[in-house]
């Protein structure tokens, strides 16, 4: 009977928490769409409607999508997902090569200067860099890699103490002894790392592709100012400056374009989850 | 695994290096019957299908030529790292009042003298060092204010107003008598502050000497001189409450639709804005563009500046050079960008725009800036720069509109005192303490 | 003898090859950590001795700027404001850390809600300017969401307009923003904690919350340490935000803005880069601090 009201008990207080997640959680959500609201509307609208009406009217027409075709016509999306895309490709295969070798090599090894290695890359993502970008340019330039998309991919790469910190924290909690056993059955560093250890931290591959995609995809200081031709070199973040200007934005196309940019990053989102989401499972079993 | 790693490096790699040496060598002075491509960088986005039009135009004489367009974000953020490199492309637009006249040298080439411009073109040296010209400007810009004529005359104003109290009057009867905004400061839009002040200088003067006076002046914001004058009145018709409700959330572009729908009765800005007003506008012939509500002796002026110039690397030589000049000529002369946008024309003698016909109406005259003397050239730039009132932009006008809104506890004239010793301060670093004296205007 | 040789032989041959993996390995970031962070960096501190625009002329003027820097009271205002972007900061990571222990239990629809508060991370910063305008307009999207609940708009603030509420309006952005990212970088830290943790925890009977406390914590400890210093970081380089919602206008400028506004409107190059010396020397010295304490918690 005790044990009876036990149970009950803590089958109640289960379902209070669940409760209180899914409220929680509804919550978040709730805040993370409402500002977005302004958006969608306005995507919707035609130029005319949009210009006569408020930001909060709902669209006359909610399958109008005018907009959507101005603004992968107009801003050349194709162009720039393709562009985008090639810089996404070749920036992710750097920011994990570079992140996870210097991970590996600050993870492994003992050596004189580690501490200013790490220290290094740190002290690089903390400086506030508003006046460094004259010469930046200057070394851009100098190298030829203005308007090209090897330079923004240099670029993008170039330092991201992020990714190194993600692949440090799995190199961690990878036992030593693995790449000892391995070196004494006569594998040679680079095998040890290429062959045993970084199949090991596809999670962590997935988390800087994500993380890393994501900011890359977004960027456009750097595409703005490095990618100058914008009928050659338009990507998604420049894309839809084609609708601004001086004397006026067209933002009803923006919103468009907007949603446009969200979509295909979201998709790619939910598929690569599930390989590092696998799952802790509540309690002890595993997904 | 390993191999396919290895490869995938190896191609990355491969594919930089290529990537690398593909990019197009800097072209020399080419001969006549070889390609000329000309990189044109531009701030006017969303221009594709204009700018086609005038590249179509132009292969009829030179077929030869291909001109790529490059849109520029941001364009006066960005320009600037551009040139540090010198390696930019080989045409640009400079904007207006944005380089010390001194550096103009050692960017562009000189496109002629002062002189043999001055016969045909507006603005002849607005963009002019040591009476050569740099810069050819697009199109030009007078300063004022925009109606909508329907709101006054539903408000009951009969005529357009001409004075500061007629201003006042006008803008109470139109909160008293509709639903409308009187006047939309669009202080949440930045920039479009800075339009207020170009009225302190031809419209309030009639004086084209009025800013290179400025550089010598003593105390040229104390009460009763122009600059005064003209934010005392942004700072009036916010205080009044005859603005926006919330001006920190306006924006031009809510701006334009709502002085379209006649919900706005008027806002102070540049004759650019009036042509995209009307095309918003169902009857377009009630958006009217008119002087700053001042006059002397019943007379009114309008500030007028020229716009972005076309201008031409320094290091572009040769017949590239003359292609690059035949095209500023072509832009200038035939391609009616001044009409498309509905600005104050380049060439002289030509009709203005039906957008502007109101000024032209009310018999305004309109006064352009000299340039400043030879040896006052830059001096107005580094006087601005040093004391960080950033004339002609648009912070310390937002300043005055925070201290209206009740946001800050500085009055108006604590402001324009503090303007003052700015300006005298840097007056002083600049020019040394005689600075008075120097004078020559 | 000959063993003893052949292990001397394998010593000094594997430390050898360490030195050439190390190499090998770190060449490539080095160089572009050098060539794109340190080498402009370096200029940006010769630039901070002289007065001196983008293009033009320079003159040598010392230590002028620097004391420049600490003469002004705008300085000291901008600083200040950086506080408002660290308390959203550390709601941010509060809120993403709760989110991701949240999300790494089994939970229904968790794919879904993971989506959902990442969204807002995609959006470009083109749109944001766009979207909290309005979001903060008087009586639009924010005040129609308050009245709903029932409160009157007169008692409400003008979000944008009023100095009061200002600089919390637009720091509450930062979250909105970053939220998302902090929580997949956490997720991800907690899928590298090894499963049989979690499976020997709960055959021991521990709760989730005991999973949280023991478990995730400590793992989490690194990553969240770098979260905050980079937190700490982006507080006192705001820039963003408060240019792309106000300008920086109305008293919601922040270092990074001011320094903007002075190398770019008023052509003090010079000036704005000794500013940014000084900023990356708060920052240092922030995380400085941040450490020892880190050291203090961790005895």
């Amino acid at each position: 009977m005790a044990h009876y009201r036990e149970n009950r008990i803590s089958r109640i207080k289960g379902a209070l928490r669940l409760v209180l997640r899914y409220l929680s959680l509804a919550i978040g959500t709730f805040i993370s769409l409402v500002p977005l609201v302004t958006v969608l509307f306005a995507s919707f609208k035609p130029t005319k409607e949009y210009n006569s009406t408020g930001v909060l009217q709902v669209p006359a027409n909610w399958l109008n999508f005018e907009n959507y075709l101005t603004a992968w016509t107009k801003g050349h999306m194709g162009l720039a997902f393709t562009n985008t895309l090639l810089i996404l490709v070749f920036t992710l295969i750097g920011a994990v090569l570079t992140g996870s070798m210097v991970a590996y090599v600050i993870s492994r090894f003992d050596f004189r200067g580690r501490k200013l290695l790490k220290g290094a890359f740190l002290v690089a993502n903390l400086i506030p860099g508003v006046t460094m970008q004259v010469s930046i340019y200057k070394i851009m330039t100098s190298l030829s890699l203005v308007n090209s998309i090897p330079g923004v991919v240099i670029l993008y790469t170039g330092t991201d103490i992020i990714s190194i910190y993600i692949f440090l924290q799995f190199f961690e909690s990878l036992p030593k002894s693995l790449d000892e056993a391995a070196f004494l059955d006569g594998a040679n560093y680079f095998t040890i790392f290429f062959r045993i250890l970084f199949p090991l931290v596809k999670p962590a591959v997935v988390t800087v592709a994500i993380l890393k995609g994501v900011s890359t995809y977004k960027e456009y200081y750097i595409a703005n100012l490095y990618l100058q031709s914008k009928t050659r070199f338009v990507t998604i973040s420049t894309s839809l400056y084609a609708f601004t200007g001086e004397y006026g934005n067209q933002y009803n196309y923006i919103c468009a374009g907007v949603i446009i940019t969200i979509i295909p990053i979201l998709v790619v989102f939910l598929l690569l989850q599930k390989y590092i989401y696998n799952g802790i499972a509540s309690g002890a079993v595993k997904e | 695994m390993k191999v396919k790693k290895l490869l995938v490096m190896a191609l990355v790699m491969m594919s930089c290096v290529t990537m690398l040496f593909a990019s197009p060598a800097k072209e020399e002075a080419t001969k006549t019957d070889e390609p000329i491509n000309i990189v044109f960088l531009t701030h006017k986005e969303n221009e594709e299908a204009t700018f086609a039009r005038y590249i179509a135009e132009f292969q009829k004489s030179y077929p030869n030529v291909s001109i790529t367009y490059e849109p520029i974000h941001d364009y006066k953020s960005n320009i600037e790292i551009r040139w540090t490199s010198g390696d930019w492309g080989d045409m640009c637009m400079i904007p207006h009042q944005f380089l010390p006249e001194s550096e103009l040298p050692n960017l562009f080439a000189s496109l002629g003298t002062v002189d043999e411009f001055d016969a045909k073109y507006e603005f002849a040296s607005a963009f002019s060092f040591e009476g050569q010209v740099y810069g050819i400007s697009s199109t030009g810009t007078a300063y004022g204010v925009l109606y909508n004529k329907a709101v006054l005359e539903k408000a009951g104003v009969t005529s357009i107003p001409k004075s500061p109290e007629e201003f006042y009057a006008a803008l109470e009867k139109v909160k008293a008598n509709t639903d409308a905004i009187p006047l939309y400061v669009n202080y949440g839009a930045g920039s479009r502050l800075a339009d207020w002040e170009w009225n302190a200088r031809g419209s309030l003067t009639a004086d084209a000497n009025y800013k290179n006076k400025l550089i010598y002046m003593v105390n040229p914001f104390e009460k009763g001189k122009p600059y005064y004058t003209v934010m005392e009145m942004l700072y009036n018709v916010v205080k009044m409450g005859l603005v926006e409700d919330d001006p920190a959330t306006s924006n031009w572009d809510t701006c334009k639709n709502l002085l379209a729908q006649g919900k706005v009765a008027c806002t102070v800005i540049g004759s650019w804005a009036t042509i995209g007003t009307q095309q918003a506008c169902e009857t377009p012939e009630d958006i009217v563009f008119a002087a700053f509500p001042w006059n002397i002796d019943g007379k009114q002026y309008a500030t007028i500046a020229a716009d972005y110039a076309y201008a031409i690397n320094k290091n572009v030589t040769g017949e590239k050079l003359e292609v690059c000049k035949a095209y500023i000529k072509y832009l200038s002369e035939d391609s009616n960008f001044s009409y498309d946008y509905g600005g104050i024309p380049i060439m002289k003698g030509q009709d203005y725009p039906a957008t502007l016909t109101g000024l032209q109406e009310a018999n305004v005259t309109l006064v352009l800036d000299n340039p400043p003397l030879q040896q006052d050239a830059g001096l107005f730039d580094e006087v601005n720069s040093e004391s960080e009132l950033y004339l002609g932009k648009y912070p310390q006008k937002a300043r005055i509109v925070e201290a209206a809104m009740g946001q800050s506890d500085e009055t108006f004239d604590q402001i324009m005192d503090d303007w003052n010793k700015r300006w005298t301060s840097a007056q002083i670093a600049v020019l040394g303490p005689d600075y008075a004296s120097a004078s020559k205007y | 003898m000959t063993t003893k040789n052949g292990l001397q032989h394998f010593f000094s041959e594997r430390r050898h090859q360490q030195a050439l993996v190390i190499m090998v390995f770190s060449l490539v970031p080095v160089t572009l950590l050098v060539l794109f962070t340190y080498l402009p960096f370096a200029k940006m501190v010769e630039f901070s001795f002289f007065k001196m625009k983008y293009i033009g002329p320079r003159t040598f003027v010392g230590l002028d700027n620097y004391a420049q820097v600490f003469s002004r009271t705008d300085t000291v205002k901008a600083l200040l404001n950086c506080f408002y972007y660290m308390g959203a900061g550390v709601i941010q990571l509060s809120l993403s850390l709760f989110f991701a222990c949240l999300l790494s239990f089994k939970l229904k629809g968790s794919s879904f809600f993971k989506a959902t508060l990442f969204i807002p991370y995609l959006v470009c910063s083109l749109a944001v300017g766009f979207i909290f305008k309005f979001f903060y307009s008087r009586g639009l999207v924010l005040d129609t969401v308050l009245q709903g609940l029932g409160i009157n708009l007169e008692s409400l603030p003008y979000w944008l307009k009023d100095r009061a509420v200002n600089n919390y309006s637009i720091a509450a952005t930062s979250i909105w923003r970053y939220m998302g990212q902090s929580m997949v970088l956490y997720i991800g830290a907690i899928q590298s904690i090894s499963p049989e943790f979690f499976e020997a925890s709960s055959i021991d009977g521990a709760t989730q919350w005991q999973q949280f406390r023991y478990i995730m914590l400590p793992h989490l400890k690194p990553i969240v340490a770098l979260t905050i210093l980079l937190m700490i970081k982006g507080s006192f380089s705001a820039f963003e935000g408060p240019y792309v919602i106000t300008y920086g206008m109305n008293g919601t400028a922040t270092p990074v803005v001011l320094m903007h506004q002075l190398a770019h409107e008023a052509n003090k190059v010079g000036l704005a880069s000794a500013m940014a010396v000084v900023l990356l020397a708060l920052i240092l010295l922030v995380s400085w601090i941040q450490k020892i304490i880190e050291k203090r918690m961790g005895d």
